[in-house]
C-alpha cells in the first residue's frame, strides 16, 4: 500500500482552512469549480474535472471542526482512487495553521499514486493562496 | 509503504533536455537552487544545493542520457533525515511529453519532516516543469514559501497552453 503525506503551513486560522476543505463554495475557490458537497458525515461529494471526464465521488466519514476530516473515494475516473480515504489534519501553529494531507490506501505506489502526490501538491498551495491572498488557482484556472 | 516520495509529472520537453536540467550545474540553478556548486555530470560527482547557510550534497550514483539519474545523500552532508535517502529521476515518453518518475525512498521513518519535503519537492519539480515549457523556474530563494505566511515567489502559472500544471494528460 501506498500513501500520499503533505504537510503545509498555512497563515489562516484552523476555522478558515477547515471552511474551505469542509464546503463546496471553499473547495471551488482552490481545487474545482465544479464541486458539490453535503456537508455532514455520511454525506456526498463530487468533484469534477476536465468538464466532467474526470469526477471523484467521496463520501464523509469524519467531521471535527476545526480539526479534522476524512473522506473515502467510492468512485473516480479510471478508478485510481477507488477505496483510498483522504484525511485533513489542521493544528494551530501561532498565528499560522499546519495542515496534514494523508492520502492512503493506494495498492501500489505507480504512477497514478506519484500523480497524485504531484497534483496534491500543487493544490495545497492553491489552497495556500486562496486563504492568504486570495488567489487560489482551482482547475479551471489553467485551461487557456 | 510510506517511507518514501513519489511524484510524476509530464513536461513538455525531450528527454535530452530535461536530462541536462539535472545534470548541469547552470541548469539545475534554475529550478531547484540558485547557489547549485560541485558537479553532476559524472557518476562520482558531488553536487552542492546551498540554502543560505546550509548545504544539502548529493553524490552521483548512476547516470543514464536521456533515461535516469539517481543521487545519493552522504552521511553529515545534508539534512539528517535525508542520510543515506536516494533521489531518482526516470524519464519516458509518450507522444506528447515526457514524464519524470520521481522517487526520494530510503527514509527511516515517516515523519512531519518527510510531510513538508514531499510538498517541496511538488513545487521544485513543477518549477523545472516551468523552467523547460517557459524559460523560467522558480528556484531558492525565488520558490512558493511552504512554512512562511508570505510568498516571497512568482505567481503561480494558472493559465498555461499545455493543459494544466503537472501534465498535458487528456487535453
Amino acid at each position: 500500500m501506498a500513501e500520499v503525506m503533505h504537510l503545509i503551513k498555512i497563515h489562516a486560522s484552523p476555522e478558515r482552512v477547515y471552511q474551505a476543505l469542509a464546503t463546496a463554495q471553499g473547495i471551488r475557490g482552490w481545487w474545482t469549480r465544479d464541486a458539490a458537497l453535503d456537508p455532514k458525515i455520511g454525506g456526498a461529494g463530487e468533484f469534477g474535472f476536465y468538464e466532467r471526464r474526470f469526477v471523484i465521488k467521496v463520501k464523509i466519514d469524519e467531521l471535527k471542526p476545526p480539526k479534522h476530516i476524512a473522506w473515502t473515494a467510492i468512485s473516480s475516473g479510471g478508478g485510481v482512487f477507488d477505496g483510498t480515504t483522504i484525511a485533513f489534519d489542521l493544528r494551530p501553529d501561532g498565528s499560522d495553521t499546519g495542515l496534514s494531507l494523508a492520502h492512503r490506501g493506494f495498492k501500489e505506489a505507480d504512477n497514478n499514486y506519484a500523480s497524485a502526490t504531484t497534483r496534491w501538491g500543487f493544490y495545497l498551495f492553491s489552497l495556500k493562496r486562496f486563504l492568504e491572498n486570495g488567489k487560489g488557482c482551482c482547475f479551471q484556472n489553467y485551461l487557456a | 509503504m510510506s517511507c518514501g516520495i513519489n511524484h510524476q509529472v509530464g513536461i513538455k520537453s525531450s528527454p535530452e533536455e530535461i536530462y541536462k536540467a539535472l545534470t548541469e550545474i547552470e541548469k539545475l540553478a534554475q529550478w531547484w537552487t540558485t547557489d547549485t556548486r560541485g558537479s553532476g555530470a559524472k557518476v562520482g560527482d558531488t553536487l552542492e544545493f546551498w540554502f543560505d547557510g546550509f548545504c544539502q550534497n548529493f553524490n552521483v550514483e548512476e547516470l543514464q542520457p536521456g533515461k535516469r539519474v539517481a543521487w545519493k545523500s552522504p552521511k553529515d552532508q545534508g539534512a539528517d533525515e535525508w542520510e543515506d535517502t536516494e533521489v531518482t529521476f526516470d524519464l519516458s515518453t509518450d507522444e506528447k511529453q515526457t514524464f519524470i518518475q520521481f522517487r526520494h525512498s530510503g527514509w527511516r521513518e515517516s515523519t512531519d519532516f518527510q510531510g513538508h519535503c514531499s510538498m517541496r519537492w511538488a513545487v521544485f519539480l513543477l518549477s523545472l516543469k516551468d523552467v523547460l515549457e517557459r524559460g523560467k523556474g522558480r528556484p531558492y530563494p525565488y520558490d512558493l514559501e511552504v512554512h512562511h505566511g508570505e510568498l516571497v515567489g512568482e505567481e503561480m502559472n494558472c493559465e498555461t497552453k499545455n493543459g494544466t500544471p503537472y501534465g498535458s494528460k487528456k487535453g
